[in-house]
């Protein structure tokens, strides 16, 4: 196996310390390699680590323990030279549409930044060109852009805009986190066609963050579920959101609403996720206090990432089938997702 | 709004001083919306063309020892009197004015300048720089501020200039700007758009002057607004105890006067009268300017009064 | 006129014919254009509709909270016979919370930062009491506020400890909790909720509804609950009102507007739900709104309609019940009224 573009290996990161510190992560490993682009959606709730992980595969956060690394080099050790490649060949797009802009400037200073930083063009019609055409590509017209302020623009622009900015570096891969949750549901549909276009045409790989199924189903093809901090599943996403395995997942894709008269969503009683009373640190599986199939086993020690048919489940449900096991036994989704799944996204996942 | 949207090649405008241009461009409307500003600036520029242009219309050697009758009330030849040595009032308040300004523009601008700086580093790099800048501004804070001014000021020997004033009130009036600018940075730091200029390749120094500095800068105006009105009431403070340059008459130096010749108990009212109506005016004016400023800075305040 | 009054007598808030427009430098936006509908007493009533088709802008004018650059430029708001519409500020002031209550979009952090969730709550219910009786202040102990607010709490199911934090000391589904908390102090027999659960994740979205569903069910209040997602209303309330472009373009029992779609807009909507059914999953609204300062003429959605025919460009359809509890707002029913 090359070298993967981006690796994680046992990434932790916790915040604060003693009696207040917070595991935002824990022991997270992961790779993403760059022989075929792919698109990974991470969901989980609101607080189960995932901007902290966005934020560690970017290096504007270090990890407490384990090592980010960028073509085979840990963040912290980069070179001037590998550190400019990284900026530029990893790129993100953020939640908030206004807050990424900076209200003093119109916001074509969101898009001749790079293009200065970088020295992506020789000369300033250059500049222009290559910002109406990435403008262009994701379906806005540079007319009706270009000397705006943020403010005089829709959400919907705004994060269209944001999507042009990354696409004019040619990253190999975006890391975008909740990308549509502040954007208005009708406008969504938009921005995951602009993600989908930057990834069949111009080859450029997705960790896609979202708290909302739906979307990840939409557009990924992968599909990791956290739970505080902690893989619950992963696999292929349309396997894993058809048949969930690990209760977690299987309470999430109960909570979606439907328009299914059936399914009687307001009856299902769920235990809260003890919002407010954290457990910073806990021994068993992180879901045990709302489970509806705890079992004694699940209270003592933390459950492993089984191999079962089709996915990686972090379940002692699953116990019968073979672990997964740390460093020598990493998993390639890619090859779980088997036929009619497009491309192998060369993704490893381990615990 | 003025934008022009053709369809065709579009010029990028992206600049600090194209911003702001802009701005200052549209400053007209701000004013008008901003009575607080508007109002105080028109004291301000009133107090600066009487402190200016005054000289030109009256005769500013009477504001020398000996020139007038001593001890007169306010008359027609007297506007506001004249004091006990012998200088007519108002030529005192005209010379007065622009040395007492002199001095807050200096102290206020180097003491806003220092704090900027330190403000910005600490603030920005945090870690151990900002932990020591921190700690020195709040213990320098924390320290009687005019005693030490006294000290210094009755230690410097011979004669003292309106410069050296301002430069010893400046050593005491970093340590405010430096705390308040610094948390500012550090609430910018954490803005989305910083963490989208380091994904645009910027360096630090570069997010410090275009992505910080320009939305700081209304609020630096009104820091700086803020330090020079301190800066004069200190010194005005150590002028009062004859702490100040006992050559020029200084606003500062006049009241010292009119305490040493026992004005108030003499029943010469208006030895009092003219300066420190004079500095209440001064200082209106920069409140007014300042609390204008900040509305501008923080749009919050601007919808909270609606 | 034909429009949705001619409904059960009985009704809790009648909405005949709102009106709300915003005069901007550009131009008028007619916000909300010609409304009717009725909310019958203890029903779960839905308004649903891509953003800035005028939702949140029928909350805030049935609340008589409309600020300039914006009024009520027409219409009757009919709370038991009573026109809100044309109530003086000060009668209007104790309708407010003690009769209907409005969770505002957005409201769970617009909470202040800086008080206790306990002040917070206490002040709501003192300042509409001040309202109510002059400045008769100490009307009621600090021991009596101080219980009701945690009863208050304990029935949107948080603990009374909760009283004593400050919001960031809270989860989004927490704040959004004590929101509801302070929109019932009063008891109020209509809350209108706007868009409460956009920005938390479906666990605790399902929660909040199942708060909001006890709630109402303990007062025996009607629900107006505002928001985009269709299938959140198809779970949650009774009959949904579509809207598109500042007005009604359908309201029914939410069964059978799901089961059988009449006009082409709601159509459209319910065929791009993504379902996890479907292997080609990627489905989108053709066409985008207009913009709210030029309306096209007619009927408001027929650039984007894919059913258009001659008179939908020239006349304006009228909402009128085409079936019984089905009204629609659209040519292709023009010769289905059913007398
Ligand atoms: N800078 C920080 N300081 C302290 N705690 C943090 C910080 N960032 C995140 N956390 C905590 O880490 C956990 C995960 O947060 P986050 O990664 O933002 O989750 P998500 O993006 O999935 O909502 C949360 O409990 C959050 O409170
Ligand atoms: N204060 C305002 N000034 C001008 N236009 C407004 C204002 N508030 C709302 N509008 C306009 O009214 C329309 C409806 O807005 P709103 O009621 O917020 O829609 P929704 O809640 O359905 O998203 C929009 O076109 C919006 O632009
Ligand atoms: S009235 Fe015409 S344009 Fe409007 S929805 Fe009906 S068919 Fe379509
Ligand atoms: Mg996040
Ligand atoms: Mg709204």
């Amino acid at each position: 196996m090359t070298t993967p573009l981006l690796e994680l290996k046992h990434v932790t990161k916790v915040f604060g310390h003693g009696e207040g510190a917070t595991v935002a992560l824990s022991d997270f490993s992961f790779a993403i390699g760059e022989d075929a682009a792919t698109i990974v959606a991470v969901a989980g709730e609101s607080g189960s680590g995932k901007s902290t992980l966005a934020r560690l595969m970017l290096g504007f956060i270090s990890p407490s323990a384990g090592e980010v690394r960028y073509r085979g080099t840990d963040l912290r050790r980069l070179s001037r030279a590998e550190r400019r490649n990284f900026r530029r060949e990893i790129q993100a797009i953020f939640q908030d549409p206004f807050g990424v802009y900076n209200p003093f400037y119109r916001v074509d200073h969101l898009l001749t930044t790079p293009i200065k930083n970088f020295k992506l063009a020789s000369s300033r019609a250059e500049a222009r060109r290559q910002i109406e055409t990435a403008l262009a590509t994701v379906g806005l017209n540079p007319g009706e852009i270009l000397g705006r302020y943020p403010h005089q623009l829709s959400g919907g622009q705004r994060q269209r805009i944001t999507i042009a900015r990354a696409l004019l570096l040619r990253p190999r891969l975006i890391i975008a986190d909740e990308p549509v949750s502040m954007v208005d549901a009708s406008l969504r549909a938009t921005i995951l066609e602009s993600l989908l276009t930057l990834n069949r045409e111009f080859g450029i790989s997705f960790i896609y963050i979202t708290h909302d199924l739906t979307t990840a189903y939409q557009i990924s093809e992968q599909l990791i579920i956290l739970y505080r901090g902690v893989v619950a599943e992963a696999g292929p996403a349309k396997q894993v959101i058809r048949h969930p395995q690990h209760p977690y997942t299987q309470l999430l894709i109960r909570s979606i609403p439907t328009p299914d008269p059936g399914q009687r969503w307001m009856e299902e009683v769920v235990a809260s996720s003890g919002e407010g009373t954290d457990a910073a640190v806990w021994q068993g599986c992180p879901f045990a206090s709302r489970c509806p199939h705890v079992m004694p086993m699940c209270q003592e020690e933390r459950p492993p990432l089984y191999l079962t048919e089709g996915a990686a489940v972090s379940c002692y449900l699953y116990r019968e089938s073979p672990t997964i096991e740390e460093g020598d036994l990493t998993v390639t989704l890619g090859a779980l997702a088997g036929a009619g799944s497009r491309g192998n996204g060369s993704i490893t996942v381990g615990s | 709004m003025g934008v022009t949207t053709g369809t065709m090649a579009p010029a990028l405008r992206d600049s600090v001083f194209t911003e702001l241009r802009t701005r200052v461009r549209g400053a007209g409307g701000h004013l008008r919306r901003n009575p607080k500003l508007l109002l105080g600036l028109v004291m301000l520029i009133a107090l600066l063309a009487l402190g200016t242009l005054g000289p030109l219309v009256i005769d500013t050697d009477t504001a020398r020892p000996m020139s007038v009758i001593p001890d007169q009330p306010p008359s027609r030849e007297h506007l506001f009197g004249t004091e006990s040595q012998g200088r007519d009032m108002l030529a005192l308040v005209v010379r007065g004015i622009p040395l007492t300004v002199e001095i807050g523009l200096i102290a206020g601008a180097i003491g806003l300048g220092i704090g900027t700086v330190l403000g910005f580093i600490g603030g920005y790099t945090g870690g151990i720089v900002d932990t020591i800048i921190r700690s020195a501004a709040d213990i320098m804070l924390t320290v009687p501020g005019l005693l030490v001014l006294i000290v210094v000021a009755a230690s410097i020997e011979g004669l003292v200039s309106v410069e050296m004033i301002a430069l010893v009130v400046a050593s005491l009036a970093w340590m405010f700007p430096t705390r308040t600018i610094r948390s500012q940075v550090l609430s910018l730091r954490e803005r989305p758009y910083v963490e989208m200029a380091k994904l645009n390749g910027m360096s630090g120094p570069q997010i410090i002057f275009r992505e910080l500095m320009p939305n700081l800068l209304p609020y630096l105006g009104a820091s700086f607004v803020g330090a020079v009105g301190s800066a004069i009431l200190a010194a005005i403070g150590l002028e009062a105890l004859g702490l100040g340059p006992q050559n020029e008459p200084t606003l500062g130096m006049t009241i010292y006067w009119a305490i040493f010749y026992s004005a108030l108990l003499r029943g010469l009212w208006w030895w009092w009268a003219a300066p420190v109506g004079v500095i209440v005016i001064l200082f209106v004016s920069l409140f007014l300017i300042a609390a204008g400023l900040d509305e501008l800075a923080n749009p919050r305040l601007r919808r909270a009064e609606s | 006129m034909t429009t949705a009054t001619t409904q059960t007598a009985a009704a809790t808030l009648r909405v005949e014919d709102l009106r709300v427009q915003f005069h901007t430098p550009r131009g008028v936006v007619r916000a909300v254009d010609g409304v009717s509908f009725t909310l019958r007493p203890g029903e779960r009533f839905g308004l649903v509709g891509e953003s800035g088709s005028g939702k949140s802008t029928i909350a805030l004018a049935l609340m008589r909270l409309i600020k300039p650059p914006g009024r009520i430029a027409g219409g009757r708001i009919l709370l038991e016979d009573e026109d809100l519409a044309a109530l003086p500020e000060d009668a209007m002031r104790s309708v407010r919370m003690a009769r209907i209550a409005l969770i505002p979009q957005g409201a769970m952090n617009s909470l202040n930062p800086v008080m206790r969730v306990k002040q917070q709550i206490i002040d709501g219910i003192l300042a509409h009491e001040r309202e109510r009786s002059g400045s008769r202040n100490g009307s009621r102990s600090k021991r009596d506020l101080e219980e009701r607010v945690a009863e208050l709490l304990e029935s949107v199911g948080l603990r009374r400890e909760v009283a004593e934090r400050y919001p960031h000391e809270l989860s989004g589904g927490m704040k959004q909790r004590v929101c509801i908390a302070i929109a019932i102090a009063l008891r109020p027999s209509i809350i209108i909720a706007d868009e409460p659960t956009s920005a938390l994740d479906v666990v605790v979205q399902r929660q909040i509804m199942q708060t909001l569903g006890a709630v109402q069910a303990r007062l025996g209040a009607s629900v107006l609950l505002i928001g985009h997602d269709m299938g959140l209303m198809a779970q949650f309330v009774d009959r949904v009102g579509v809207m598109y472009g500042g007005k009604l373009a359908e309201i029914g029992p939410t069964r059978e507007i799901f089961a059988e779609p009449l006009h082409p807009y709601t159509q459209m909507l319910i065929s791009s739900l993504p379902s996890f059914d479907r292997e080609t999953s990627f489905v989108k609204l053709a066409g985008q709104p207009h913009s709210p300062l030029n309306p096209p003429s007619g009927c408001v959605f027929h650039p984007r309609c894919p059913r258009a025919f001659e008179p939908c460009p020239a006349r304006v359809p009228v909402l009128r019940e085409v079936r019984p509890d089905r009204f629609v707002s659209c040519h292709l029913y023009d010769g289905a009224v059913e007398s």
